[in-house]
């Protein structure tokens, strides 16, 4: 296996690596904004705003992330919005992430008792006050890790921006292996894909280690 | 016993309440005048809790009258109920103390956030109550970190906090081991021996004879019977109310 190849390329998987970075954190950011709206508007009591939310989640949720991004990126300009590849897949994983996530926060918000919001009403303090300060904290911390399994997703996700031209990890490989291929000859697929596949290993790995001391950290705190 | 209306604090008449085409409540007359203690007795599913949570607004109700200082609230908006319960304040059957805050922060969040009080004086105020009801020390702890009888002192003191002209228990011990269903009634009996207008709806009958002024009798979503503790515990009116002291004897 020729390892050069990797150490000639290192910038240019390094700048590759940061695209997928900046789709990751932009993604999971907006998605973390949007599952908290929809996923607190997919619990009110007024069936005019509840109903259209949960059904713009379940479409997102329900269609696969790879068609949407090519409805996005090819689709979106016939309604005006030309995106470039990397705004269409941060835009793609954003909706998805989002409408995954505001089911997970959604689940969050209807498992805490319904005595918490009597009682916070009980006391004289308004819908705001009650939602964000006594509900919306028992809602979350209990979602807290099947969110970060969601984030997991989101960065393995990154790179699906190769399918639009966004050069993060994977096309960075790709091109990689097209010049060494025209180059030098033969195929390096096994050196850089495994190398690829490596790095986004690594990454998971570090991810989930994250998401199991979060989770030993809250199942400590929640015996207090 | 004939109540006067001119000076009751709360007041229902006619009052009824529907779940779905359930009817549940026909027609509840009721007052209570200020510094009254009265108690509310009757099976399960007479329709007691469900009158007292007409009280303050948690139950929207379809007939009839709730008045307050002879003023009509029944059909309040939400906003117009919020003043109104700090006024009338209310203790659960299952404590419902805010998990994520440490017993300090369950007390003064309300009157902190409602601009009632200044953090400071929250405090100070928290921890005299505390005092009172025997858990100075545990202000820092967590509800989980206390035994039921210690989290529905907490609760009572956090309906304390906003300073209720009336207090509402639903139920307040029935959630509890028998060995802290006494300490949580000495806390009730110490607090409603000053004067504070209270409706207590339990099913412990030593409690009721000690403390109430008066006994309510509910069955069937009405009220039945009522009068003092000695009438309605030596020779009540009516058979039901009869075998029920017999069944909590």
């Amino acid at each position: 296996m020729n390892f050069d190849l990797i150490l000639e390329n290192r910038d240019f998987f390094l700048r590759a690596a940061g695209y997928a970075v900046v789709i990751f954190v932009a993604s999971t950011m907006a998605a973390m904004a949007l599952s908290l709206a929809f996923g607190s508007l997919a619990t009110v009591r007024l069936k005019l705003i509840r109903m259209p939310v949960r059904i713009v989640i379940e479409v997102f949720r329900d269609i696969p992330q790879v068609v949407l991004l090519f409805f996005i990126f090819f689709g979106a300009p016939a309604f005006g919005l030309q995106l470039g590849p990397l705004q269409a897949t941060i835009l793609c994983l954003s909706l998805w992430g989002g409408a995954n996530g505001a089911e997970i926060v959604r689940g969050g918000i209807n498992a805490v008792p319904r005595h918490q919001f009597e009682s916070a009403r009980s006391l004289g303090l308004g819908s705001f006050s009650i939602f964000v300060a006594i509900i919306l904290p028992q809602a979350l911390r209990p979602v807290i890790p099947a969110y970060a399994g969601l984030c997991n997703i989101l960065m393995h996700s990154t790179s699906l921006g190769a399918l639009v031209g966004v050069v993060e990890l994977l096309k960075s490989g790709q091109i990689v292996i097209d010049r060494a291929s025209y180059y030098q000859g033969g195929s390096p697929g096994l050196t850089v894909y495994g190398f690829i596949l490596v790095v986004y290993f690594i990454a998971g790995l570090l991810m989930n280690a994250g998401i199991r001391g979060l989770e030993r950290h809250l199942g400590r705190s929640s015996k207090r | 016993m004939t109540q006067n209306l001119d000076t009751a604090v709360i007041r229902t008449i006619g009052l009824e309440k529907y779940y779905g085409i359930h009817q549940v409540l026909f027609g509840v007359d009721f007052s209570i005048t200020e510094g009254e203690r009265v108690v509310i007795m009757g099976s399960s599913g007479s329709g007691k809790s469900t009158f007292i949570r007409c009280l303050n607004g948690l139950e929207s109700t379809q007939g009839g009258h709730i008045q307050f200082h002879g003023r009509d609230i029944e059909a309040l908006a939400e906003r117009d109920w919020r003043p109104l319960r700090r006024r009338i304040g209310m203790v659960f059957q299952d404590f419902a103390l805010f998990p994520h805050m440490t017993v300090l922060n369950n007390l003064t969040f309300a009157p902190v956030r409602e601009g009632l009080m200044k953090k400071a004086a929250a405090e100070e105020r928290a921890l005299a109550l505390l005092e009172r009801v025997k858990l100075r020390g545990k202000e820092r702890s967590f509800p989980s970190q206390l035994s039921g009888g210690q989290q529905q002192r907490v609760a009572i003191v956090r309906s304390m906090m906003m300073s209720p002209e009336v207090m509402l228990f639903d139920e307040p011990t029935s959630a509890l081991d028998p060995e802290t269903v006494g300490e949580v009634l000495a806390i009730i009996q110490d607090l409603t021996s000053e004067g504070l207008t209270s409706i207590i709806v339990t099913h412990e009958t030593n409690f009721a004879r000690k403390c109430a002024n008066r006994i309510v009798y509910m069955d069937a979503g009405k009220i039945v019977e009522e009068g003092s503790p000695e009438k309605f515990f030596t020779s009540p009116d009516t058979e039901r109310a009869r075998s029920f002291i017999a069944s909590h004897n």
